[in-house]
């Protein structure tokens, strides 16, 4: 008898199948809602490979949904506690943490030597530069993200032999500046949904490994966890949206992911007033101007951290759903912004407009 | 001519602007069409990127619609 005898007496896998899952190896993107679950399920049917990339560290707020954590990981790297969980529970499976974010520098070093990728990522920014690297490299991924009560699941970039499956592009070409579409912090999120959509990521992977009957190739499956509703919707790969991704890594290295998915990374005081008056968010307001320069915002609850010696170390920035930076006129915490979305792409983090010279007196 | 009647979906965030999960639609003879009331009756929605499914199958182009045909809005979705 061995651990995965039950899956082993299964026509669809047996004996073969469990060395295919042993031979395979997957990069989970996030160790958050949705790849928790995924983690858990791929190392216990024995996915021989796992890597697990993510900057983040484990808040307060976290622990209803990223079911690895616990209270005592508070405030320690999600891929560093998520590997080690997962290696005292399978010593023989090869887990590797990545402690940071996937980002256009470092994705060309880590997808390619991993079979499959699954994307638990909570942004636009990364989704798109997933996509993307991974249509380059030719690398099959598994698409998962929910809105409140509702999940998205999908199948990318498969190769068939009528060529490359759809994309995420296929579906939604890219984000108009506009578009205001919450995350989880900002929209709310019960465990179980993730937790749902993250298993049924875990069920693709297994069927693209498995050579199963009825991956979401070509398909997109939205999921109702209110009426138990799926839609299956068809989608056609698209010969005109493959211009809109890059045709190799230097023009991938160019692109400015950040700038097309998030609208402006400048926000109007007000807005953010408004942003930090809900007692639910976490805000930090973040002087970057130096010492000596005034007005200081008496009515903000402000940490000072000058340009001349900023260093995103100092800050624990993941305790915040939520960080506004201002200088004197919004130059200097423009750039600051730019740096930290470079390294971070999925943080809300915005730039004062105008900077101090331009904070609305009447406010209170 | 027969009106359609189609069977109209909201997906997301789009459930929360239009009010409804479901409806029942008439007199659309297509897409364009369709687009054209939607905006009159929720001018929020053209701030919102969002694609149309019409009976299963992402469409990118105006479609005739049909007796019963279901047609699904759908945002794309950013939480993981």
């Amino acid at each position: 008898m061995n651990r995965f005898n039950r899956q082993e007496i299964l026509p669809q896998v047996g004996s073969e199948g469990q060395l295919k899952l042993k031979a395979s190896s997957v990069l989970v993107i996030g160790a958050g809602g949705l790849s928790c679950p995924a983690l858990l399920y791929l190392a216990a049917a024995g996915v021989g490979k796992l890597g697990i990339v993510d900057g983040d560290s484990i808040a307060l707020s976290n622990l209803n949904r990223q079911v690895l954590f616990g209270m005592e990981d508070l405030q320690k790297n999600k891929a560093i506690v998520a590997a080690t969980k997962l290696k005292s529970m399978y010593s023989d499976l090869e887990i590797l943490d990545f402690p940071f974010f996937i980002n256009q520098q470092n994705a060309f070093e880590l997808i390619p030597s991993f079979d499959f990728v699954l994307d638990g990522s909570d942004n636009f920014e990364t989704r798109y530069l997933v996509n993307d690297a991974c249509f380059i490299l030719g690398k099959p991924w598994v698409y998962g993200s929910i809105y409140r009560m509702q999940g998205q699941i999908a199948c990318f970039n498969v190769s068939l032999e009528s060529g490359r499956s759809c994309n995420y592009r296929d579906i939604y070409p890219q984000i108009s500046s506009e578009n205001k579409i919450p995350n989880c912090a900002e929209a709310g999120v019960l465990g179980v949904v993730p937790g749902l959509i993250g298993s049924f990521q875990a069920a693709e992977i297994l069927k693209l490994i498995l050579n199963l009957k009825g991956a979401l190739i070509n398909k997109l499956m939205i999921y109702d966890f209110e009426t138990h509703g799926q839609q299956i919707l068809e989608i056609e790969p698209d010969q005109n949206i493959q211009k809109l991704i890059p045709a190799n890594e230097t023009e991938f290295g160019k692109m400015d992911y950040s700038a097309f998915c998030q609208s402006d990374v400048s926000l109007d005081w007000n807005k953010a007033l408004e942003f930090s008056e809900n007692k639910l968010v976490n805000v930090l307001w973040l002087d970057v101007r130096e010492p000596g320069e005034t007005p200081m915002v008496d009515q903000l609850n402000f940490t000072s951290l000058p340009f001349s010696q900023f260093n995103i170390k100092k800050l624990d920035l993941f305790t915040y759903d939520y960080v506004f930076v201002y200088c004197q006129s919004g130059f200097r915490s423009q750039k600051v912004v730019n740096d930290i979305k470079g390294q971070w792409p999925g943080k809300n983090i915005f730039s004062m407009k105008g900077g101090v010279l331009e904070f609305p007196v009447s406010k209170n | 001519m027969e009106q359609a009647l189609i069977r109209l979906m909201c997906f997301g965030m789009l459930e929360e602007i239009t009010g409804f999960k479901e409806r029942q639609l008439i007199g659309k003879q297509d897409t364009d069409q369709f687009r054209i009331w939607l905006n009159d009756e929720f001018p929020e929605l053209q701030k919102i990127d969002f694609v149309i499914a019409v009976n299963r199958k992402l469409i990118n182009q105006n479609t005739v619609l049909k007796n019963e045909d279901e047609v699904a809005l759908l945002p794309p979705f950013s939480g993981g």
